[in-house]
């Protein structure tokens, strides 16, 4: 057993495996048997080398959507908004193009 | 009831405006005539109902808190959140909705990564001492 820190503080955890790794000429170096897709990789000045895993947090909006949207919700709060969108036209021009 | 499905100023009538344009001049490429499809579709059902089952729509409460007012995510393909969505509100009139963004936008070429967001902590669950879920249920069987 091994006490391993994380976010929360301090946890106990079981050494399942230990083996020794030999980075390639670009000092890449292959994990076998990780059970994560994502990790957070630490680097130390000692040369010491710390992974934790990630898990992918919920699709969120992108930065560039999110200030558009602050951007027409500005304006919508002032009563500004465009003319109704004609689904009927757009549908009969992709019709027409097809 | 029917609602009257509004453009948002300046973003959202903009890629209307454009997708329009490139249909009448034929110059829009076969993943945005494809895009155009799908999203002339989510309006006219978002007019007839806005709960559609096609389109999932559903409050997204961060947004809703950030803006002071609810604000909904319908998706442009069934069940694929990628392939498009709209963020819409009720509004500013009685049976009114108006697009508030629509994604992916077209200007949207680069960046795509920062979509992705990592959790912000680790699991605390030790996921080697866990067995897989068809080894826990045969134990049970046995117990």
């Amino acid at each position: 057993m091994r006490f391993t820190p994380n976010d929360r503080g301090f946890c106990m955890t079981a050494v399942v495996k230990e083996f020794d790794v030999k980075g390639d000429p670009r000092k890449r170096f292959t994990i076998q048997g990780a059970s994560f897709e994502h990790y957070r990789a630490m680097l130390f000045s000692d040369g010491h080398i710390e992974l934790y895993p990630r898990i992918l947090a919920d699709p969120t909006i992108s930065l560039a959507t999110l200030e558009r949207m602050d951007e027409v919700m500005e304006k919508l709060a002032q009563g500004r908004v465009g003319q109704p969108m004609d689904a009927a036209a757009m549908l009969k021009l992709v019709e027409d193009d097809e | 009831m029917k609602f009257e499905v509004l453009q948002g100023v300046p973003h959202v009538e903009k890629v209307w405006r454009d997708l329009m344009d490139g249909l009448a001049k034929n110059s829009l490429t076969r993943p945005e005539r494809g895009f155009a499809k799908k999203l002339a579709k989510a309006v006219d059902h978002l007019g007839k109902n806005p709960f559609h089952p096609g389109l999932q729509s559903h409050e997204i409460t961060d947004l809703s808190d950030r803006y002071g007012m609810k604000v909904f995510e319908s998706y442009l393909e069934n069940d694929t959140p990628v392939a498009g969505r709209i963020f819409w509100v009720y509004g500013p009139d009685r049976a009114q909705i108006t697009v508030v963004a629509i994604e992916p936008h077209p200007e949207d070429k680069r960046g795509a990564y920062n979509r992705v967001q990592l959790s912000a902590l680790p699991p605390t669950r030790d996921v080697h001492s866990q067995q897989p879920a068809t080894s826990q249920r045969s134990e049970r069987r046995k117990r």
